[in-house]
């Protein structure tokens, strides 16, 4: 049997499989969270070069540090420091909202791609023509920050931008100035291809749609049972919950087999 | 009726500089204006206030009418892309138009067939090479059939191939009733195709028709055939290349001319690639690939556009590995990257600040900016702009600044890809110059550029990447045969050997 991609998927199909992961990743438990994190970079390295996803890390491991240091809530005190509580539940939450941050970068940044700009205004374009170019440019904007990383990075590297740093501290600072620039350069960079669409003459009323996409029966079987799936995320049983989140998850390592993404 | 009229148009930004002062001019169907003028004196800003939906933030004064139906290429080509399917990118304006659908199909066979890029059409665009994404871009603009096209440096990242196919198209286009802004450095085979030439020289813009074009004497960007016969002192009326062919012959008895030499320098080997291998998935890109470069020796790196030029820098300098082969760099020399857009190497604010944040990491004084600027000319006009974004300068400035960092670093083997792209033509002499004075010292460069003017001013040896391999060329066996230029034509046309530029001058008066 010949086997099926997801950027086979009839756009409406796949935006539906989208949302859902979306969705479970903003509903999902600490755990489920973390079984999505696996689920996801390991479809990422599979698909994409690791460069282009590990720029996430630096920004997760941030949040994780900051997290505890200004949030002082929480029952369990592991230690005190100039007088501050460093709780348990304040490092639990910087675990959280790292995953969190980790997964719709992930989700975003690799299966982002698959749907790509032209599936989102084929679908949105021609009734939310401002809301499809703003999703489309958040698509690109991610697209923007793995290659913008990658650039700066390897040129501070080369150009000894890391040569003073001999201390941890020196090492984060350097790191946050580089992650500050290729930040802006991505943004330049989505406002710039606004621009450029503006000037393509996107806004125009008269558009043409050349591509069109099929709903065939892979469609509805696929919706139908990623549906299903996803509606077991919200029973209570945790083990259902759990395997659930792991299921959905997967399916885009199973299916995304052999998909080519820039 | 003209396709645009401008009077007394000026635009100044919200920083309080005003770069267009009282312009007037008008352009008819099938007429082509060019635009010269050094690094940011405002020639970007002029054809983004063409376009309604592109025109700067600012003060704008005068009146301007332009034609509806105009279509722009930005600069930066990366700006010109938007999707990941190269074939959805090049129809994308044509389905805004409402361009019915079968019209679409068959205009874009006809423009891939007529621009030689059938290959690319099924491609993803961030593989693309910027050569090969500015030719799909001017693909996509002319599937539209506009009224007047604006164009920002087009020929800048193509290769001497695309450059032909490109001129080819655009005077096709423009002889179907087109009318053509095109601002661009090179201007060798612009001049004799436009009717009207704007000029921004010190803070004006003036606009001269073909035949007034002697009144307006040296100015900046002028085709090289010109500034070599002007250099002579000989009469330029017309501003033709056969003028300037026949002004050389007639020169030929009386002036000593002083052949170019090349002189690779005898020194040991600093970089040397064997056997090196690389592929892009099942796409093979470097064939057992063998490099060497010594000490002091400017090596630049050509091939046609997508030929892997800038893959093989990324492997030199440690980004990527090569499947199979070696790169090995001599202990203790060490590599400075100079990538082919140079927003990237920018990490701060303001200019001052990426300047001292890379002389801090470096463990250098900040005492070297002033020695940088003391020592080199070219740069100075960078100190009017070191309080500001380096994302907000001009092109040109932007790679002027980019060099500025890698001198201020002051790393032994240099690996630069495009350094000349968007330096206008008075700047690419005086680095061509900073480059010959580095490499007498020992400093070594490999460089890509697809300017043979460039090339033939700076370049010891050339090695041209073709089929995953390289092949060996002198820069006079590259610049008369395999790459001809209008200049170098125009000097064998008049049989007169491959002459130093700079030192034709001196004979001149000898």
């Amino acid at each position: 049997m010949k086997h099926l991609h997801l950027s086979q998927l009839h756009p409406v199909t796949f935006l539906v499989f989208f949302t859902e992961i979306l969705i479970t990743c903003f509903t999902g438990e600490i755990a489920g969270l973390a079984v999505m994190f696996s689920c996801l970079l390991i479809y990422a390295l599979l698909v994409k070069k690791a460069k282009t996803v590990l720029w996430a890390l630096p920004l997760a491991a941030f949040i994780l540090i900051l997290n505890p240091i200004f949030y002082h809530g929480g029952e369990t005190v592991l230690f005190t420091l100039w007088g501050y509580n460093f709780t348990l539940e304040a490092v639990e939450n910087g675990i959280y909202s790292a995953l969190l941050i980790l997964c719709t970068m992930l989700i975003f940044t690799v299966l982002g791609s698959i749907l790509g700009e032209e599936k989102f205004l084929y679908v949105f374009g021609r009734f939310f023509p401002k809301l499809a170019l703003m999703i489309s440019m958040i698509f690109r904007h991610f697209d923007l920050l793995g290659k913008s990383y990658e650039q700066t990075k390897n040129m501070a590297k080369v150009n000894g931008i890391y040569e003073n740093d001999s201390t941890l501290w020196q090492k984060l600072k350097t790191n946050a100035v580089i992650f500050e620039a290729f930040t802006a350069t991505a943004l330049e960079g989505s406002i710039d291809t606004a621009l450029s669409l503006s000037a393509k003459g996107y806004y125009s009323k008269k558009k043409t749609v050349i591509k069109s996409y099929r709903f065939c029966a892979a469609d509805f079987v696929f919706m139908a049972v990623v549906t299903a799936i996803f509606a077991c995320i919200f029973f209570k049983n945790p083990v259902l919950n759990l395997s659930a989140t792991a299921l959905l998850f997967l399916i885009p390592i199973f299916f995304g087999r052999g998909e080519k993404t820039a | 009726m003209n396709l645009v009229d401008v009077k007394h148009f000026s635009f100044t930004y919200p920083n309080a500089k005003k770069v267009i002062n009282d312009l007037s001019f008008s352009l008819e169907k099938g007429e082509m204006l060019l635009l010269c003028g050094n690094n940011g004196c405002g020639k970007s800003t002029l054809l983004r206030s063409l376009k309604p939906e592109t025109a700067p933030k600012g003060v704008r004064e005068g009146e301007m009418h332009v034609c509806q139906n105009s279509q722009i290429l930005f600069q930066d080509c990366e700006n010109n892309i938007i999707f990941r399917s190269a074939y959805e990118d090049l129809i994308f304006p044509a389905c805004n138009s409402g361009m019915p659908e079968e019209k679409i199909k068959e205009k874009a066979a006809q423009v891939l067939l007529l621009f030689g890029i059938e290959h690319l059409k099924d491609r993803d665009t961030s593989t693309l090479s910027g050569g090969e994404k500015q030719m799909l871009s001017l693909a996509a603009l002319l599937m539209l059939e506009p009224d007047l096209l604006l164009l920002d440096e087009p020929l800048a990242q193509l290769d001497e191939q695309a450059k032909a196919v490109f001129l080819e198209k655009l005077q096709l286009v423009q002889a179907n009733g087109t009318a053509i802004i095109i601002a661009e450095h090179n201007t060798d085979d612009l001049l004799e195709r436009a009717q009207k030439v704007l000029i921004f020289d010190n803070g004006k813009n003036t606009v001269y028709t073909k035949d007034m074009l002697p009144a307006a004497g040296v100015f900046p960007n002028m085709p090289a055939y010109v500034a070599l016969e002007q250099k002579l002192k000989l009469p330029v009326k017309s501003f033709t290349k056969q003028e300037a062919v026949e002004n050389l012959r007639a020169c030929r008895e009386n002036v000593g001319i002083t052949p170019l030499t090349y002189n690779v320098p005898q020194t040991p080997a600093v970089l040397t690639c064997q056997d090196v291998t690389f592929s892009y998935g099942d796409a093979p890109v470097l064939e057992n690939l063998s490099l060497q470069l010594r000490q002091g020796e400017i090596a630049f790196l050509t091939g046609a556009n997508g030929a892997g030029k800038t893959t093989l820098l990324s492997l030199i300098c440690g980004f990527s590995t090569p499947q199979s082969g070696n790169i090995c760099l001599k202990k203790p020399h060490r590599i400075g990257y100079l990538a082919q857009n140079p927003v990237y190497s920018f990490l701060k604010d303001t200019l001052i600040d990426d300047f001292r944040f890379l002389l801090k990491q470096n463990r250098l004084p900040e005492s070297k900016i002033e020695e940088l600027f003391a020592r080199y000319p070219m740069f100075s006009d960078l100190r009017a702009l070191l309080e500001q974004n380096p994302l907000d300068l001009s092109g040109g400035e932007r790679a002027k600044a980019a060099v500025f960092k890698l001198l201020l670093i002051g790393k032994d083997v240099l690996v630069l890809d495009e350094p000349e792209k968007h330096l206008d033509s008075g700047s690419m002499e005086e680095l061509s110059g900073i480059f010959r004075d580095l490499a007498a010292s020992g400093v070594s460069f490999l460089i890509v550029s697809h300017s043979p003017a460039f090339l033939y001013r700076t370049a010891h040896s050339v090695r041209y990447l073709s089929k995953g391999n390289l092949c060996d060329y002198t820069p006079q066996a590259y610049c008369t045969t395999l790459c001809p230029t209008p200049l170098y034509r125009a000097i064998q046309a008049a049989d007169l050997p491959l002459l130093d530029i700079d030192e034709a001058e001196v004979t001149a008066h000898g």
